[in-house]
């Protein structure tokens, strides 16, 4: 019987993802690598032996350093027995990925409101990041395309190539596409982080 | 929380009671679920959050020496200030409910 497998899954958003891992620790799964966001990597265990749980670690007010926040919280999570899968080190895209036994009871990263709610902020701005990044790709790849096929007109097609254009308006269409992707998820959190100020206002 | 002494949270008036002896994070998880009778249980992110706004309003500061691995945190008087000031605002509430109730029953 297989002890280790691999997937390969790419999610637009945490959520998704801590969706995809603890359906995987219920059949039986823990993640115990995760490599490039897209690779997870699984040892066998017992179904409904783990919690998985994924967390950003971005301050959304740039007030601090990631790398202090990440630290910090990855200090607390593995003194109460939760183990770390992965932890992301890029500024804009700092994530824990933790898991803890079941035996050890709940396990929430975030248990009350206005920590929810900065999360939910730090999961927006991760998206608020790959949608900036995407549109100054998409823009400077569109007119760099565009560019090229002037170049192409104005050479009467001598010696000039439309291959560099086609692949300049490739990039950019692959870039409108992320777009989109990452957009959808900014409105959704921005929606979650409304009701749950609505909610702060009249409970904890 | 209110930058003014205005109400806590339950998260809050609950880290500040037990930092009164030096704890470390994971000891101040462990102690309010103590307290609470393990209806309260704070996850690494609130507690994170929690000890930075704390810092942030010198209620609580960093005990022991700043090498150590784990940090320890330690009520300050400001912090007790804040816990006294908490503590008549929760009196005050129990005795106007009660009160009101007990009118109406």
């Amino acid at each position: 019987m297989k002890d280790r497998t691999t997937k390969f899954r790419m999610y637009a958003t945490i959520d998704r993802e801590e969706i995809f891992l603890n359906d995987m620790c219920q059949s039986g799964w823990k993640p115990v690598k995760i490599f490039m966001g897209m690779f997870f990597v699984f040892e066998r265990c017992e179904p409904h032996e783990y919690i998985a749980r994924v967390t950003s670690a971005i301050d959304p007010d740039h007030k601090e350093a990631s790398k202090k926040r990440r630290e910090q919280i990855t200090e607390i999570l593995t003194d109460s027995g939760a183990e770390i899968v992965r932890e992301t080190n890029i500024d804009a895209a700092t994530r824990i990925y933790a898991i803890r036994s079941t035996s050890l009871g709940e396990f929430e990263i975030n248990t009350d409101i206005d920590s929810l709610i900065a999360d939910c902020r730090a999961r927006r701005r991760y998206h608020i990041n790959l949608a900036v990044f995407s549109a100054l790709i998409f823009v400077a790849a569109f007119f760099l395309g565009t560019d090229m096929m002037s170049d192409y007109a104005m050479s009467n097609q001598s010696g000039v190539t439309l291959v560099g254009a086609y692949v300049e308006f490739s990039c950019a269409a692959l870039m409108l596409v992320l777009l989109v992707v990452v957009v959808i998820p900014i409105s959704k959190y921005s929606r979650k982080i409304k009701e749950l100020r609505a909610k702060r206002e009249i409970e904890e | 929380m209110n930058e003014s002494k205005g109400a806590l949270t339950e998260a809050v008036f609950y880290i500040l009671i037990s930092l009164y002896t030096p704890l470390h994070g994971y000891g101040v998880i462990q102690n309010v679920e103590k307290l609470s009778g393990g209806r309260v249980r704070l996850g690494a992110g609130t507690l994170y959050g929690a000890i930075n706004t704390l810092l942030g309003r010198s209620w609580i500061k960093e005990y022991g020496q700043s090498g150590e691995r784990r940090k320890e945190y330690i009520i300050t008087e400001s912090g007790k200030d804040a816990v006294r000031a908490e503590l008549i605002r929760l009196e005050e509430l129990l005795d106007n409910g009660k009160r009101v109730l007990q009118g109406n029953e």
